[in-house]
């Protein structure tokens, strides 16, 4: 074959296969050249689920010492496995006691005088060679300290009677011997009442060893505030020799004599005294509640709780019977809730017999009798208005007096005291009021990428044994902190005492705006009058992670090949 | 005539273009198509024939998804186009237009030697052909689970891939029992050059509320002259792989066999099945990965939430990888079924109808295909078909013309027509599914 034919040949396969292989159109909505290819994709675009899995039983002690460890202290397990609430102090009123200074409604001026007698000539006993003395002395005992109604009884603290009679005009004569024998009449609540006195003058001066005075009952303190008192000097003044020159007692003589009733400071100390006394006693204590968690005072919670209590535990060696009011006033920024101050009457203090020994007594301050432990008196008083918010602090302020009409014991050397153990007991037991709110941030900023791919939610089931009730809004906001509406639900609620489903959503409606921070918004109500049991659980069923319109992949967000 | 012999076969040398078609269905419906033996052993021609080396090309290649599978006009109404992953595409429209098994496979057939010898009542044929194959396939699951998402199982044991290249030499005999029956076979002596085979089996993917479990069983096997060292744990050591050119250890067989009838009243019916048989590859390397992971959430046995991610994300954990000296693995070669009939029509013998009725069944690349044709030879030197098909990747049309001038014959055509196309530069390429196979050629026959 030739050239020519090898030639004809090919020219005429080629146009065949041209027509064969070209005779197929191209369609316009495939010409690449013209038509560009959008890269974005979304994967699992009917909806993936990725299983969160179920979390064990979270027991409710447990969760409280993960969250609030703080808290957890305060927390006690009661006999019926509910908790209580318990916050404990103690603070004395010993330093008030030492200021009130007890000793001065129990001191007592002492009594003092100095009396000139005059023996006359003419009055001398020839016969009996002696004077008569019948010398009545009247004291007038007063500022007695106007709370001091009575004294049934007062032990002097070493005071004595003193008393020296000094003799002026005596004869020169040595025989001029004079006795003295006199007979000291005191009070009749002088104990002793009577004193003789008998010895010989010398020196013109005659002086007694003092004696000391024992006690002094059944006084009644008129009501003026002063008591007259005599004292009666009764004898003779003679002269022991009965060769005594009688013509030498020429002059009248003076006697003058010097008494006094007193101790070394010129009082009549009371070692103890036992009476009645009207008595005003005022005192007003702050205790600080700044140990406290800082969550329990915050104004995002209300603590509404059923049957708060406090007891009080007095003890006391301070003999006076004192009863009053006392007056609990909570204080917020140094400013009291005049709403919320709760008052007591016809409180009874504990009195003790000996300031040698303790009397102790223990208040129950709630609302509800049958909730008083044994050995505790009922002061009836609704505490949940106290904690609702709790304060900075608790004033009490005690009022009580001694209304004069009961016998007191006071020991003015001896050291009062008057303790006071609060404890303040909260079974957790919520009312209708209660609540607590708290938001959290989320920085949803690293995950933007993620964020942007779609909407994403969780679903599953919580089970709450538990009496409180959790509403938890979720907010999504941009990086200026504004919310971001959304399309979807975005609470979800946790029924107390119920298995509620949990369905929400993060999908911002507003593709503008980039994620940024996600505002968990937590509040908590409870079933009202439930307790909270530490053993009560919550727990989280078949969780699931739900991205409901699959991923949007960013073919910018791509790495690069 | 000698000359004219010699100036076929060095025509055929230096001109030759796909002469050889294994399966040119559309020759199938040609008269006296020389190949034809290639779709039925049955077949004697009626001359010898010869063509050689450069040229003989068979190009068959079949995708069951196309362009248009994964790309759609964007439905906002813009210019552009969107991929089947976009959220514009829904879900059911873009599944459906995949198949269980979506496959792209290549049969690209070079002959080097083809030669024919018949009396009219027997022939020999004897060719030398070198074959690249390649199949890729991917289930549809992997496709849900991308697009959908949805809790279920995903089965991922369809996820397969295959590229070999062997040599072919092949004897085949016809004989005409009778004077309607004609029977053949052929016998192919397959020679593994290189084959790189993988394939995961036991895989798949469940999703639910509770849990996610993944499971893979995959392998990796490859044969040829490479050549590698072992570890002392007796796994392969992947930085010392290197080219080793060693005798081919890979051997294996297929089978061609067929029957024909002519009857007297110009009914011709013929079934056969080709390339029946497998090949033994001695793999030099085998890859295999087991993983199974359970995810059942963030939390641990004891309900609480796991500290270490790290540990759940080990895929040291998860993923049992090794190297591992290979062994001899027994695979089956892609093969054919057919049936055909034609019939010469009684008012005019040169034209004929006929069908041809056609099943490839190949790991992960299964199609089925039902032509009828019409051919005219309005003079003996020409014949001119043309016919329509449908089947499992839709409907399709050929046409060939078959010239033969003395000792020449041409042969121009094309089972399937790729329209419509997209382009993109300078490069066409078909948009929906399709089997392909143009088919040009130039052979030589004598007596």
């Amino acid at each position: 074959m030739t050239t020519k034919r090898k030639s004809s040949f090919s020219a005429l396969l080629l146009p065949l296969f041209l027509i064969i292989v070209t005779a197929c159109a191209v369609d316009p909505s495939y010409n690449l050249d013209e038509k560009p290819i959008d890269p974005s994709v979304t994967l699992f675009q009917d909806g993936l689920t990725i299983p969160i899995g179920s979390s064990e039983r979270i027991r409710l002690d447990t969760l409280i010492k993960r969250i609030q460890p703080a808290v957890d202290d305060y927390l006690v397990v009661g006999d019926d496995g509910s908790y209580t609430f318990c916050y404990d102090g103690s603070f004395s009123l010993n330093d008030q006691l030492k200021d009130l200074d007890l000793g001065q409604i129990t001191s007592i001026d002492g009594i003092s005088f100095s009396q000139g007698f005059t023996l006359h000539t003419d009055e001398l006993d020839q016969n009996a060679r002696s004077y008569d003395v019948d010398y009545t002395y009247t004291a007038t005992l007063k500022d007695f300290p106007i709370e001091l109604k009575e004294l049934e009884e007062v032990v002097f603290d070493e005071v004595y009677l003193n008393m020296e009679a000094i003799f002026d005009s005596l004869p020169d004569d040595p025989k001029a011997a004079i006795n003295v024998d006199l007979e000291i009449g005191l009070p009749s609540f002088i104990t002793p009442n009577s004193i003789s006195i008998k010895g010989t003058v010398a020196d013109n001066r005659f002086a007694i060893t003092p004696i000391k005075l024992e006690k002094i009952s059944g006084v009644e303190i008129p009501e003026n505030g002063s008591l007259e008192v005599e004292v009666t000097i009764v004898g003779q003044i003679s002269a022991n020799d009965e060769n005594i020159d009688l013509s030498a007692f020429q002059k009248d003589i003076v006697m003058t004599v010097n008494a006094s009733l007193q101790d070394e400071n010129g009082k009549l100390s009371i070692a103890k005294a036992r009476g009645k006394f009207s008595y005003d006693f005022s005192q007003t204590t702050t205790i600080p509640l700044n140990t406290l968690p800082e969550i329990l005072k915050d104004d995002s919670m209300c603590i509404d709780l059923s049957n708060p209590r406090i007891s009080l535990g007095l003890t006391t060696n301070v003999g006076i019977p004192l009863s009053g009011s006392l007056e609990i006033v909570p204080f917020v920024d140094d400013q009291p809730l005049t709403d919320n101050i709760i008052t007591l009457e016809n409180v009874v203090l504990p009195c003790s017999a000996s300031a040698s020994q303790d009397a102790v007594k223990a208040f129950c301050i709630c609302n509800d009798k049958a909730s008083v432990p044994a050995g505790y008196e009922f002061l009836k008083a609704d505490l949940s208005k106290i904690l609702k918010q709790i304060p900075d602090s608790i004033q009490i302020r005690i009022d009580a007096n001694a209304g004069g009409g009961t016998s007191a014991v006071i020991e003015p050397k001896a050291q009062y005291k008057f303790d006071i153990d609060y404890g303040i007991r909260v079974p957790l037991a919520f009312g209708e009021d209660f609540y607590i709110t708290a938001d959290t941030e989320i920085d949803l900023s690293g995950v933007q990428a993620v964020t942007s791919m779609g909407e994403f939610g969780i679903k599953g089931k919580v089970v709450n044994e538990t009496p409180l009730s959790l509403s938890v809004e979720l907010n999504i906001l941009d990086a200026e902190g504004e919310i971001i509406p959304q399309s979807k639900p975005n609470i979800i609620s946790i029924d107390g005492k119920a298995t509620s489903d949990i369905d929400v959503s993060i999908y911002s409606a507003d593709k503008d705006r980039a994620i940024a921070k996600a505002r968990l918004t937590i509040s908590i109500t409870a079933v009202s009058d439930e307790p909270v049991k530490p053993s009560e659980c919550l727990q989280f069923i078949d969780l699931v992670a739900v991205a409901p319109e699959g991923l949007t992949i960013d073919p910018e967000l791509l790495p690069k090949i | 005539m000698k000359r004219l012999r010699l100036i076929s076969l060095i025509a055929a040398i230096m001109m030759s273009l796909g002469a050889s078609s294994q399966s040119f269905r559309t020759g199938y419906f040609l008269d006296n198509y020389i190949y034809g033996y290639r779709i039925n052993p049955a077949q004697v021609n009626d001359r010898s024939s010869l063509g050689l080396f450069i040229g003989n090309f068979d190009l068959q290649n079949a995708s069951s998804v196309g362009v248009s599978s994964f790309l759609f006009p964007n439905p906002d109404g813009s210019s552009s186009l969107v991929t089947g992953l976009n959220k514009a595409i829904s879900t059911d429209r873009f599944l459906g237009g995949l198949k269980n098994h979506n496959f792209v496979s290549l049969d690209e057939n070079i002959n080097l030697f083809a030669l024919g010898l018949s009396d009219g009542r027997r022939m020999h044929t004897i060719e030398v052909n070198t074959r690249v194959m390649g199949t890729a396939s991917i289930p549809k699951s992997v496709f849900s689970l991308l697009k959908s998402g949805k809790t279920g199982t995903y089965d991922f044991n369809g996820l397969y891939a295959d590229a070999s290249a062997l040599a072919d030499i092949c004897y085949g005999y016809s004989t005409v029992l009778g004077e309607n029956l004609s029977v053949g076979g052929r016998f192919h002596l397959l020679f593994g050059l290189a084959n790189l085979n993988f394939r995961s089996r036991g895989s798949s993917v469940t999703m639910d509320e509770k849990a996610i479990v993944a499971g893979a069983d995959m392998q990796l096997n490859a044969s040829g002259m490479i050549g590698f060292h072992t570890n002392e744990d007796g796994g392969v050591d992947m930085r010392r792989i290197e080219f080793s050119p060693t005798p081919f250890g890979s051997l294996g067989a297929t089978l061609d066999l067929g029957c024909e009838y002519k009857s007297d009243f110009g009914l011709d019916a013929m079934v056969s099945i080709t390339d029946f048989g497998a090949i033994s590859w001695n793999n030099k390397l085998s890859a295999q990965a087991n993983a199974s992971v359970e995810f059942k959430g963030f939390f641990s046995e004891g309900g609480n939430i796991k500290t270490d991610l790290d540990d759940l994300l080990d895929l040291n954990n998860a993923l049992d990888y090794r190297v591992i000296k290979g062994r001899r693995g027994l695979r089956m070669m892609p093969c054919n079924i057919a049936a055909g009939a034609r019939y010469q029509m009684p008012f005019w013998s040169g034209m004929t109808v006929g069908m041809l009725n056609t099943c490839h069944i190949g790991r992960a690349s299964s199609w089925f295909e039902t032509r009828i044709g019409v051919t005219a030879t309005p003079v003996r030197i020409v014949s001119v078909t043309a016919n329509l098909g449908l089947g499992t990747m839709g409907p399709t049309w050929g046409t060939a013309v078959n010239l033969h001038l003395g000792p020449v014959n041409i042969i121009a055509g094309a089972d399937s027509f790729l329209s419509p196309l997209g382009k993109l530069k300078s490069t066409t390429f078909p948009i929906n599914s399709f089997v392909e196979n143009v088919h040009l050629g130039i052979s030589f026959t004598f007596n």
